[in-house]
C-alpha cells in the first residue's frame, strides 16, 4: 500500500463562526469559509480545478457548493460520512491531487444544522426503514452506553464510583469551555466549573449538559495542491503527514465479546494514519489534537484509543493537566466540539483549520497558540454503535 | 369441540377500555388479558353446563369511532342490565342441572365495581364471605372482556381437585357456567406467573399525566421528531428479524448473530446461515443508557446491548424501565410491543409498528 505523506499540502484554509445562524444559509456559510480560504492560500475561485464537498443534511450532490461559489462546470464530488464528513471530504480531495489528476483542489464541508428539528432530529430508522444506518438509537445513548461500560470496568481499578468518574467527565468539560472562551468564533463562551457541571441536569445518564457538545451551524474549507506547487505559494503551507478511515461492520453489537471500552474504529484508523506518517510513540510525538469530543466520554476513551495515554490511565493523564492548554499534549485548544459546535460534516474541517493555524503559529487568539507544534492530529468519530466511523488525519510542517 | 372438528383450541379475551378523563368509569376500568387451552384428554377443567340469557339493553356501550366507553345512568345499567341478567342466567343453570347454592365451591361472577357481585350472590342465596371470589377491582378494575375469565383463572389457582366452580359473565344478557375441578389442575398450576404473580409483581403508575401520554389522550412533546418513515415492503421483507425475532446462526463457525446476516461477522463464511430464535431466550444487560431528551412518553429512553443465554447479542430499547434498579448484568427476557418511539410515524401514516424491546424479568415480589 501506498502512502499519502507529504503528497498533498494546504495551502489556504477558512472557517465561518460556528453557531446557531439564524440568518445565514448555505450559500452564506460555502461563500463566507471558501473565500478565506482562497484570499489564505493567495488564489482565485477559477484556480480550482476540483472540489469536494461534505453535507450530511444540507444538500445532496456537490451543487451547492458550485452554485454558492458560480464554478464553471468543474467537477464537484459529494461527501456524506457522518460526523467525519469533513475530515473524509478532505481526505478524497488529497487523492485527487496525490494522483496527479489535479493541481489545486477545494475542500469544503457546510452544515446547517439548525434548519432541521432543533439541530439533529432523532434518526431512528429501525426497525422498518433502512434509510440511513442498519441500527440506530440517538446519540446520546449510544455513547452513553460506552461510558456506562467504562465506569462500570475501572471501578475496581480506580476504587471509584460513578461519581468519581463523572468529575473527571467534569474536567474535560472544564478544559473545553475554558478553550471555546479563548475561541472567537467558537458557538459557545461561558465559563464553567466542575460543580456547574455535576449538578447539571442529566441528560443522558450519566451524561449531565455539559457533557454533550454545542449543536451548530457553520462551514469550513481549505485549499489544497502538490508540495511543489505550494512552495511558490506560501513558506508556511502545511503537509498530510498521514490519514486513516475505518468503517466498523456491526461487531459491537453483534459479538457479545466487544467490551465497550474502546472504539475499535478508533484504534484502526490511527493505526493507518500512524504508519502513513511514521509515528510509533503518539503519546510523545503528536503535540496537538483535536479529538471528536461529541460527549465528553468519547474524549476520554479516544484519548485511549489513539495511544495518547495507556489503558485505563487516562483518567489519570486527565487529572494532572496533561491535556490543558498548559499541558504537556494540548486537546481541543479551540473548545473541541463541545463549545466550538459540532455542524456534522463541517467539524473535521474546523479541526483542521485549528491544527493549521496551530501549526503556523497563527492562532487568531495569541492567548492559546501553542509553543511550536510539530505535529498535530485531527479525529472524529460518527455513526452508530458498531458501525461507527472513525477518521484520523496527521498533519505537519515542512522540514 | 363437541362436533369434533377440533381436538383443542385456544380462547384469549382481552379488553382495553377508556373512560372519559375524570370520569368513574375511567376508575373503574382496567385493562386486562387471559388465555384458557381447551382439548378433550388430560383437562384439568370441565364444563358440566351452562345456560345463557339475552338481554338488549344499552346501557354500557361504544361506537365504531368513539375513543371512549359511553354509559347510561348506573343505576339503570345495574337494576335493568347486570342484576337480573346475572340473576336469570345463573338462576336458570341452576334450575336446569339441580344446583343449590352449596354445591359450589366458588361463585365467580363479574362484578362491574366493588361491591356488585356481593349484592348479586346475596340475591342467589350465596355465603358471600366463604364461597364469592374476590372481584379484584380495587387491583386490577374492571377488565371489561376479559374480566369473567381473569377471576376464574385467580379462582383456579386457589382451586381444589373435586372442587365445582360457578362462572358468570355479563353483556347485554349473561352466561353462567358450571365448572368442575380435575387432579390435572396442580400440574399446570404455577408454570407461569398467573394472576396473582402479575398482581403480585405489578409496579405502579402514578403519574396521571404519564398514564393520559401512554393513551394517546394528550400528546407527547415532539419538538425533535423521528425523520425516519415506515416501509411496508421492508416490513414484509424483514418478517423475521422484526416480528418473530429470528437472527442466524453460522452453520461454519456456529456463532449466533442478530439481526440475520448474509456473511458471518465472525468467520465471514458466505450464506452459511440457518435461522436462529431469539424468543423465550434470556439475557443479560452488557451496557445501557438512560436518555431524557429523546421525546416520548416514558422517560427516560433506555437503550440496551443484551447479551444472551446460548449466544447473540441485540441491541434495543428497553421497557418497563426502573431507574434505581437498572444495572449492568441484570437479567432480561425480550417482550414483543409497540413502539412508542414511533408513535408520530404511526399517527402522519397510520401504520403501527410493533418490535421487540428487553424488560426486566418479571417474579413476584
Amino acid at each position: 500500500m501506498g502512502s499519502i505523506r507529504d503528497k498533498v499540502a494546504i495551502v489556504g484554509m477558512g472557517c465561518t463562526a460556528f453557531g446557531e445562524l439564524w440568518d445565514k444559509g448555505i450559500e452564506d456559510l460555502v461563500v463566507e469559509c471558501c473565500y478565506e480560504a482562497f484570499e489564505d492560500a493567495g488564489i482565485a475561485p477559477k484556480d480550482i480545478q476540483a472540489g469536494w464537498y461534505a453535507s450530511r443534511e444540507s444538500g445532496f450532490t456537490g451543487a451547492h457548493l458550485a452554485r454558492a461559489l458560480k464554478t464553471e462546470y468543474i467537477p464537484v464530488t459529494r461527501v456524506e460520512n457522518f460526523c467525519c464528513g469533513g475530515q473524509d471530504v478532505l481526505r478524497n480531495a488529497c487523492y485527487g491531487i496525490a494522483s496527479g489528476v489535479y493541481d489545486i483542489a477545494l475542500a469544503c464541508g457546510v452544515e446547517k444544522t439548525k434548519d432541521h428539528h432543533g439541530g439533529f432530529g432523532l434518526f431512528i430508522q429501525e426497525p422498518l426503514d433502512r434509510g440511513m444506518t442498519e441500527w440506530d438509537i440517538p446519540p446520546a445513548s449510544q455513547f452513553g452506553q460506552y461510558a456506562t461500560r467504562y465506569f462500570h470496568h475501572y471501578r475496581d481499578y480506580y476504587k471509584w464510583d460513578f461519581e468519581d468518574f463523572k468529575r473527571i467527565l467534569a474536567i474535560i468539560d472544564v478544559k473545553n469551555h475554558d478553550n471555546g472562551l479563548l475561541t472567537a468564533k467558537a458557538h459557545l463562551h461561558r465559563k464553567i466549573t466542575i460543580d456547574d457541571v455535576l449538578k447539571a441536569r442529566i441528560i443522558s445518564w450519566p451524561f449531565t449538559l455539559y457533557d454533550a457538545c454545542g449543536m451548530s451551524d457553520g462551514g469550513a474549507a481549505a485549499v489544497i495542491t502538490t508540495p511543489e506547487i505550494a512552495k511558490g505559494l506560501r513558506k508556511d503551507y502545511i503537509l498530510v503527514k498521514g490519514q486513516g478511515v475505518a468503517t466498523g461492520s456491526g461487531q459491537s453489537t453483534m459479538q457479545p465479546e466487544f467490551d465497550f471500552l474502546s472504539f475499535p474504529e478508533n484504534v484502526a484508523a490511527a493505526n493507518a494514519a500512524y504508519t502513513e506518517a511514521g509515528i510509533t510513540n503518539p503519546r510523545e510525538e503528536i503535540s496537538i489534537a483535536e479529538l471528536h469530543d461529541c460527549f465528553s466520554s468519547t474524549e476520554l476513551i479516544t484519548i485511549e484509543d489513539l495511544g495518547f495515554s495507556e489503558r485505563g490511565k487516562a483518567p489519570e493523564d486527565v487529572e494532572v493537566g496533561r491535556f490543558l492548554l498548559t499541558g504537556k499534549q494540548p486537546i481541543n485548544t479551540d473548545g473541541g466540539l463541545k463549545c466550538f459546535g459540532h455542524p456534522l460534516s463541517a467539524s473535521g474541517l474546523r479541526m483542521t483549520y485549528e491544527i493549521y493555524k496551530q501549526l503556523q503559529g497563527k492562532v487568531d487568539n495569541p492567548e492559546r497558540q501553542v509553543k511550536n507544534p510539530r505535529l498535530g492530529l485531527i479525529h472524529n468519530i460518527g455513526g452508530n454503535v458498531g458501525i461507527h466511523v472513525g477518521a484520523v488525519s496527521i498533519f505537519g510542517l515542512p522540514e | 369441540m363437541k362436533a369434533g372438528s377440533t381436538k383443542n383450541a385456544l380462547v384469549s379475551a382481552s379488553d382495553c377500555r377508556l373512560g372519559p378523563p375524570g370520569s368513574l368509569l375511567e376508575r373503574n376500568m382496567g385493562d386486562g388479558s387471559v388465555a384458557f387451552l381447551v382439548g378433550d384428554t388430560d383437562v384439568a377443567v370441565t364444563v358440566e353446563g351452562s345456560y345463557h340469557v339475552y338481554n338488549e339493553i344499552i346501557d354500557i356501550w361504544r361506537n365504531n369511532a368513539d375513543s371512549y366507553v359511553r354509559s347510561w345512568e348506573n343505576r339503570f345499567a345495574i337494576e335493568q342490565g347486570y342484576l337480573p341478567s346475572m340473576q336469570k342466567a345463573i338462576q336458570g343453570l341452576m334450575e336446569s342441572f339441580n344446583y343449590k347454592p352449596s354445591d359450589f365451591s366458588k361463585a365467580v361472577l363479574y362484578s362491574p365495581d366493588a361491591r356488585r357481585s356481593a349484592q348479586l350472590g346475596r340475591r342467589l342465596g350465596f355465603d358471600i364471605q366463604n364461597q364469592l371470589q374476590d372481584p379484584l377491582i380495587d387491583v386490577m378494575g374492571d377488565t371489561g372482556a376479559a374480566a369473567a375469565l381473569m377471576l376464574l383463572v385467580a379462582a383456579l389457582e386457589a382451586a381444589e381437585p373435586g372442587d365445582r366452580i360457578l362462572l358468570a359473565s355479563y353483556g347485554n344478557g349473561a352466561d353462567a357456567f358450571s365448572l368442575k375441578v380435575h387432579d390435572n389442575i396442580k400440574k399446570i398450576r404455577g408454570q407461569g406467573l398467573g394472576l396473582k404473580g402479575h398482581l403480585d409483581s405489578k409496579r405502579l403508575m402514578t403519574d396521571y399525566l404519564k398514564y393520559l401520554k401512554w393513551r394517546g389522550i394528550v400528546p407527547i412533546d415532539r419538538a425533535a421528531g423521528p425523520v425516519a418513515s415506515y416501509s411496508a415492503v421492508a416490513a414484509k421483507r424483514e418478517y423475521d428479524r422484526n416480528i418473530s425475532l429470528h437472527g442466524s446462526r453460522c452453520m461454519a463457525c456456529e456463532y449466533v448473530q442478530y439481526p440475520p446476516q448474509r456473511v458471518c461477522t465472525k468467520c465471514h463464511e458466505k450464506d452459511q446461515m440457518e435461522p436462529y430464535s431469539f424468543v423465550g431466550k434470556r439475557g443479560k444487560i452488557f451496557t445501557y443508557n438512560l436518555d431524557y431528551i429523546t421525546p416520548s412518553v416514558e422517560q427516560p429512553v433506555a437503550t440496551t446491548e443484551v447479551d444472551f443465554e446460548g449466544g447473540g447479542r441485540i441491541q434495543s430499547y428497553m421497557t418497563e424501565v426502573d431507574v434505581d434498579k437498572i444495572s449492568i448484568g441484570m437479567p432480561v427476557e425480550m417482550t414483543f410491543r409497540r413502539y412508542t418511539l414511533w408513535e408520530e410515524i404511526a399517527q402522519r401514516e397510520g401504520t403501527y409498528v410493533y418490535f421487540w424491546e428487553s424488560k426486566p424479568i418479571r417474579e413476584p415480589t
